[in-house]
């Protein structure tokens, strides 16, 4: 769920996106059809190995994926509807919030048993929260060290403490104390890192390998970087389990086949490929042939992320408001989706929250035409003055984002403006360019949202407040420090109200676009493809994964 | 010939020790922070000092070197907080990422470099050196033409077009093998076949093409030399005065670039090759450590690809003493 | 590629026996009615290349009899080394065009199937290169090449052979030869390279042994040391020998005849004595007077042949060496320039034949100053 894997998979193996290629993109297809089967064993190919698959550790959307097989969090999303709808999974309920929303109480499902036929308690999840705090499992999301009191300064159980502001009343009751009000709480246990570990069988920082199942499948065995291999954990019942199956037999991960490979694997179809899926998502040389292809149509799945892609520009040094504005009627969105593989990419975005979000308003300050409104773009270049501005753009250095940078370049030639790409090594593109010693005028990037609510994409992304905070890890490439922005945030959290806090969210998103701090170019969407023997397969739309949870296997 | 493999192995441990130091410190100048990248986004300095130290990176880069070299021969012991993590001697240090000794990794992945290594090299050497011999003596005619045509043609293939293709038809469209990859030898003899016989039809067709073309001009250079003409004056039949005297001379430059080649295929150099056909191999162990920042993965792979290139190096010319008697080890 | 022999009755030789009395002297060249051992008719060997036609060896002839010595000289590019190894078939299966007859011993050579001409070759006829260290293949030992000669043509154990090569390592006058027959050519020094040379080519006890320059490579004292060997090797086997050279001085004390070649021709032709003491041609002259005496005068001035040897596609007309003589001025009517002058007779001799339109007197004016 962060950007950076989405971002990696797809460039390192969209090596020859055709540029300029538009089609109309065929529609997701949820397998309504048929009845789930039981047995058989589903293969995934994967192109990489997870980077982890600790619970308190993974922070990518395919482990992530694969994880909701394997352990249970306290709350979770049903997809089977129209809209994804939280649900208590340990927990019986969403969670209840004290009236400041600063103190959240769970109780946990009875009858929930680990793979070995022990109770999972209340003390397991407290014990699993606690172990993410350590240095040595790292890589997971930072909430819980930024809500929980005391959460700055715990340093994990391992040295024997635990923190203080989970409580454990019972077995079955688990309380966090937070130290502000956070009323979308309950949508971030739904992450694996607020799932349950017992102590007795927490490995440390190999654990990745040795994860210890309150799901319906359990590892029977996992070799990095070749195989993981789940079968049926006979403790887990249907009864207690609000939105999981235990359909076929085994789950095989086999890690490490190029994607080009696993793409034309599952397209043509033969006998070992038929009960096969992917997670990563089709490379973007082969998207639109997939794409459009009709034959394929009932195994294609184009699964809409919460995630935008974006061009910020620095408002510390593009000062002027007009020729930000300019800049975002000139971009010519048209050529730069082209980059990044066309209309099976995603919607031309105007908003910086995707439609899937909570909180997403719609709206379009500038150009109704994703190809630019020149005359706009040049009216407002004159009113600035006709400045002739010499712009930094920091792009990823693939080809892909090389058409995208040429294509940026060329629009805002159009007005006057100078581009200078720097193209940055797509391993540190991120730690470049988050690094406040690295300021570019214009930067590329893309945002996924932990969970579908505002409350993960526009205080993290514009909140002026927190620069300073993270010199190492700024996530405000726009650098805005926009003083109404900060109210609106800081409003935000304190109001419980949903429908009160989404409206004063896209209110935000709308005077973000205001003040001209970053051009929304795409709400993404991810594409996938499926075996035609792979059945029960719902976009998960949360996490942009084909979901694993109903799958089953025709025979 | 002993004090000179011993000399020569001394030079190729100074030469691995250079290499470690290089790409240690190289690494550090870079400007990728395996912490942050460990640390997530919005990642709080305190966190991130926090992972520094769990990750040893808190401490001099002189001092982590001296601990990764003095674990090269008396082992190290990972993790301060949760779990003891011991890496016996020769220690190449703890993967960042999945907390796995590097060798182990690089042990795991090494049978599949091995198998497709040699297996293709053993097929590309044989048939270079037939098929470039049979250019040689067919100079200019259909046969040399052919042969030579069909070098410049393999040499112009990309490994990962030709990956892809005979992928596409072997596996998808005509379904005559299983989806390529690597299965023990040991787990199923027949497995392991079928899976790398796609890897190695690749590396043959890309690589025989250089080795065709250059056994035809080490040949033709042969075929000008005077004591060739001697084996004909002595009566030999043709194919005695190619295949003895001629291969036997004309081996020797072909010998040292397939001794190189070897020692980099099974070093994990063919990593386009591992990618396309799903094969976890040395190679891409190492492109993804330097995509996840992961220092003793990176370190570990480059050492174990180099320390086979100058294994090969080493073999190439003792092999070389024996195939030239001119050349004296001393 | 060897063209189609003409046969005309009269050279038809070996009526009778294949031995022909190589202890009776005989009349040279002009005759062809006597059997000769080494029988060549007119050679040819023509390479067509890109530029034309490169005439190597045009029109060459002459006889050789068992135990008799013949020296081909001339300088490089004269066609010598070509004409040898005409003789051991090895233009068979190149580009080059082989025309004319080579009969040896009753056979005729050039239109010999490679299968049987390779039977011939190391065991009838066998050749001594001029360069050893590059003659010899430097990876195997000088044992196992010479064992390898015999085996070719001796159904013999290895090991049978092997004791052959040591047999002969020894009979050429390598010390320790059991010992050195394992070392590897670079390990010889560069008269005991050639030495092992010669003992490959007289492993199987060649009837017509070619020797190519066999003393260049050598210093003057090694040289007359291979020099010896030969002849007294000559003399134990008895095979007809040739031997090529640029070098009169090598020739002048072991070889019978000696046959000048220029441009890929004959020039001059005859029995030692003749041409050393009255050389008819001029070039035959000039290579006299470039020849280092090692008895003669020492303060003497070597004299090369000004200019160079002449293209073999383009070669002057009328006498081919006429650009570079200096008596073209003594013929009148710049006949030399024009007219190819014919092979012909010396007066007085019926074994003596030169090509040259010098009037004998002139000749006879010349010769007793060029010749000592």
């Amino acid at each position: 769920m962060t950007r950076t894997r989405r971002t990696v998979a797809l460039s390192v193996s969209a090596l020859a996106v055709a540029l300029g290629a538009t089609a109309c993109g065929g529609g997701s297809a949820a397998d309504a059809g048929g009845s789930p089967v039981k047995g058989g064993t589903l293969t995934i190919l994967d192109s990489a190995d997870y980077d982890h698959l600790d619970p308190q550790r993974t922070y990518y959307t395919q482990p992530d994926s694969t994880d909701e097989l394997l352990v249970r969090t306290l709350t979770t999303w049903d997809e089977t509807g129209a809209r994804p709808k939280l649900v208590g999974d340990l927990a019986t309920s969403t969670g209840t919030p004290s009236k400041d929303d600063t103190t959240w109480t769970f109780h946990l499902r009875p009858g929930i048993k680990w793979q070995d036929g022990s109770d999972v308690t209340a003390q397991d999840v407290k014990y699993g929260i606690e172990r993410g705090f350590s240095g040595d499992i790292n890589g997971g999301p930072p909430y819980a060290a930024q809500w929980l009191v005391g959460g700055g300064s715990y340093k994990g159980p391992y040295g024997g403490k635990q923190l203080a502001s989970i409580q454990t009343p019972d077995q079955s009751t688990i309380v966090f104390h937070l130290s502000r009000p956070v009323a979308d709480f309950n949508e971030a246990t739904a992450m694996t890192n607020w799932s349950a570990v017992p102590k007795a069988h927490d490995t440390g920082s190999t654990y990745d390998t040795h994860v210890w199942s309150d799901g319906p499948y359990m590892i029977q065995s996992y070799t990095h970087n070749k195989e993981l291999v789940l079968v049926r954990n006979k403790y887990w019942k249907q009864s207690t389990d609000p939105v999981r199956e235990q359909n076929v037999d085994e789950f095989d991960v086999k890690f490490g086949q190029d994607q080009s490979a696993i793409d034309q694997q599952i397209k043509s179809d033969g006998p070992a490929a038929q009960t096969a899926t992917m997670q990563y998502p089709i490379a973007g040389s082969d998207l639109n042939s997939i794409a459009n292809d009709p034959t394929l149509k009932s195994r294609y799945y184009k699964i809409p992320a919460p995630g935008i892609n974006y061009l910020a520009i620095n408002q510390n040094t593009v000062k002027n408001l007009k020729v930000r504005q300019a800049i975002e009627y000139a971009i010519d969105k048209a050529t730069v989706r082209g980059a990044f593989g066309g209309a099976a990419y995603g919607e031309y975005a105007s908003t910086m929250l995707s439609p899937g979000i909570g909180g997403y308003k719609k709206f379009n300050l500038y150009s109704t035409d994703p190809a630019g409104d020149l005359t706009k773009a040049k009216a407002l270049m004159r009113q600035a003055g006709n400045p002739k501005p010499t712009l930094s753009l920091a792009v990823e250095e693939t080809p892909t984002q090389e058409h995208f940078a040429d294509a940026v370049k060329t629009s805002l030639a159009r007005i006057g403006i100078d581009v200078n790409i720097v193209p940055i090594q797509t391993a540190n593109y991120f730690s470049t360019v988050d690094n406040l010693k690295n300021q570019y005028d214009l930067t590329w990037g893309d945002w996924i949202a932990d969970w579908p609510n505002a409350s993960t994409v526009l205080p993290t992304l514009f909140d002026g407040r927190l620069i300073a905070k993270n010199p190492q890890a700024n996530q405000d490439l726009s650098y805005l420090n926009d003083p109404k922005v900060n109210a609106m945030i800081d409003k935000a959290a304190k109001t419980t109200d949903l429908t009160r806090r989404n409206a004063i969210y896209g209110d935000m998103d709308e005077q973000i676009m205001k003040d001209a701090a970053v051009v929304p170019l795409m709400y993404m969407d991810f594409s996938e493809l499926a075996g035609s023997k792979v059945g029960g397969i719902i976009p998960d739309p949360i996490l942009a994964e084909p979901s694993l949870v109903h799958v089953y296997v025709k025979h | 010939m002993f004090r000179y493999l011993v000399r020569r192995l001394l030079a190729a441990a100074l030469i691995l020790l250079v290499i470690s130091v290089i790409t240690f410190f190289v690494f550090f100048a870079l400007p990728s922070d395996p912490a942050l990248l460990a640390c997530g986004k919005t990642c709080s300095p305190a966190r991130l000092a926090e992972i520094r130290h769990s990750l040893g990176l808190d401490r001099s880069t002189v001092v982590q070197f001296w601990e990764f070299f003095k674990g090269l021969f008396a082992g190290r012991d990972y993790g301060d907080q949760s779990v003891r993590i011991h890496c016996g001697a020769p220690c190449l240090g703890v993967s960042f990422q999945t907390d796995t000794p590097v060798l182990t990794t690089l042990l795991q992945n090494f049978p599949a470099d091995l198998s497709l290594g040699l297996g293709a090299a053993a097929v590309f050497l044989v048939a270079g050196l037939g098929l470039g011999t049979l250019a040689a003596v067919r100079r200019g005619r259909a046969t040399d033409k052919l042969a030579v045509g069909a070098a410049l043609f393999g040499v112009s293939l990309q490994i990962y077009f030709v990956g892809l293709l005979l992928l596409y038809l072997f596996v998808d469209k005509w379904q005559l093998l299983p989806a390529a990859g690597y299965t023990p030898i040991t787990q199923d003899p027949v497995a392991w076949f079928q899976g790398l016989l796609l890897p190695w039809a690749t590396l043959v067709i890309v690589y025989l093409a250089l080795y065709t073309r250059l056994t035809r001009s080490s040949m033709l250079e042969v075929f000008g030399e005077d004591y060739m003409r001697t084996a004909r004056a002595k009566g030999l039949p043709a194919g005695r005065v190619v295949l003895k005297h001629g291969l036997r001379a004309a081996i020797t430059p072909v010998v040292t670039i397939f001794g190189m080649d070897v020692g980099s295929l099974i070093g994990g150099s063919a990593v386009i090759t591992e990618s396309v056909f799903g094969i976890n191999g040395i190679g891409k162990l190492a492109v993804n450590s330097v995509q996840n920042s992961d220092l003793p993965v990176i370190l570990g792979t480059t050492l174990f690809a180099a320390t086979f290139v100058v294994l090969a190096n080493v073999v190439v010319d003792l092999v070389y003493g024996l195939v030239d008697p001119r050349v004296r080890l001393a | 590629m060897s063209q189609p022999t003409k046969e005309s009755p009269e050279s038809q030789p070996m009526e009778g026996s294949p031995e022909s009395p190589h202890a009776q002297p005989r009349p040279l060249a002009v005759s062809t009615a006597t059997p000769a051992f080494l029988d060549v008719r007119d050679l040819r060997v023509h390479f067509p290349t890109e530029d034309g036609v490169v005439r190597s060896v045009d029109g060459v002839s002459f006889t050789l009899d068992k135990g008799r010595t013949l020296g081909i000289v001339g300088e490089s590019g004269s066609g010598k080394s070509v004409t040898s190894l005409a003789l051991l078939g090895l233009h068979k299966g190149t580009r080059a065009l082989v025309s004319g007859e080579v009969w040896l011993d009753g056979r005729e050579l050039v239109a010999l199937p490679e299968k049987e001409m390779r039977q011939l070759r190391g065991s009838t006829v066998s050749m001594i290169f001029q360069d050893p260290l590059s003659a010899l293949h430097p990876f195997f030992t000088v044992g196992a090449q010479i064992a390898e000669a015999y085996r070719v043509h001796h159904q013999v154990s290895r090991k049978e052979a092997n004791d052959r090569a040591v047999e002969m390592l020894q009979r050429v006058g390598i010390p320790q030869p059991r010992r050195r027959a394992k070392d590897y050519p670079h390990q010889f020094s560069g008269g005991m390279r050639q030495r092992a040379m010669i003992a490959m080519s007289l492993v199987c006890d060649p009837a017509l042994l070619i020797a190519d320059e066999p003393t260049t490579a050598l210093d003057v004292t090694v040289q007359a040391q291979i020099l010896d060997l030969i002849g007294d090797l000559q003399q134990e086997f008895g095979s007809a020998v040739v031997i090529i050279t640029h070098d009169l001085g090598v020739v002048a004390g072991v070889a019978d005849d000696i046959l000048v070649m220029y441009g890929g021709r004959r020039i001059e032709y005859g029995t030692v004595r003749d041409v050393l003491k009255r050389p008819q041609h001029p070039y035959t002259w000039g290579l006299l007077q470039s020849m280092p005496h090692i008895a003669g005068d020492v303060d003497r001035r070597l004299n090369p042949i000004p200019g160079s040897p002449p293209s073999l596609i383009n070669l002057p007309g009328g006498c081919a060496f006429h650009p570079r003589c200096p008596h073209k001025g003594q013929v009148p009517d710049g006949r030399c320039s024009l007219e190819r002058p014919e092979l012909v007779p010396v007066p007085g001799t019926a074994e003596h034949i030169a090509a040259c339109h010098l009037v004998a007197d002139i000749r006879g004016g010349e010769n007793t100053r060029a010749a000592q």
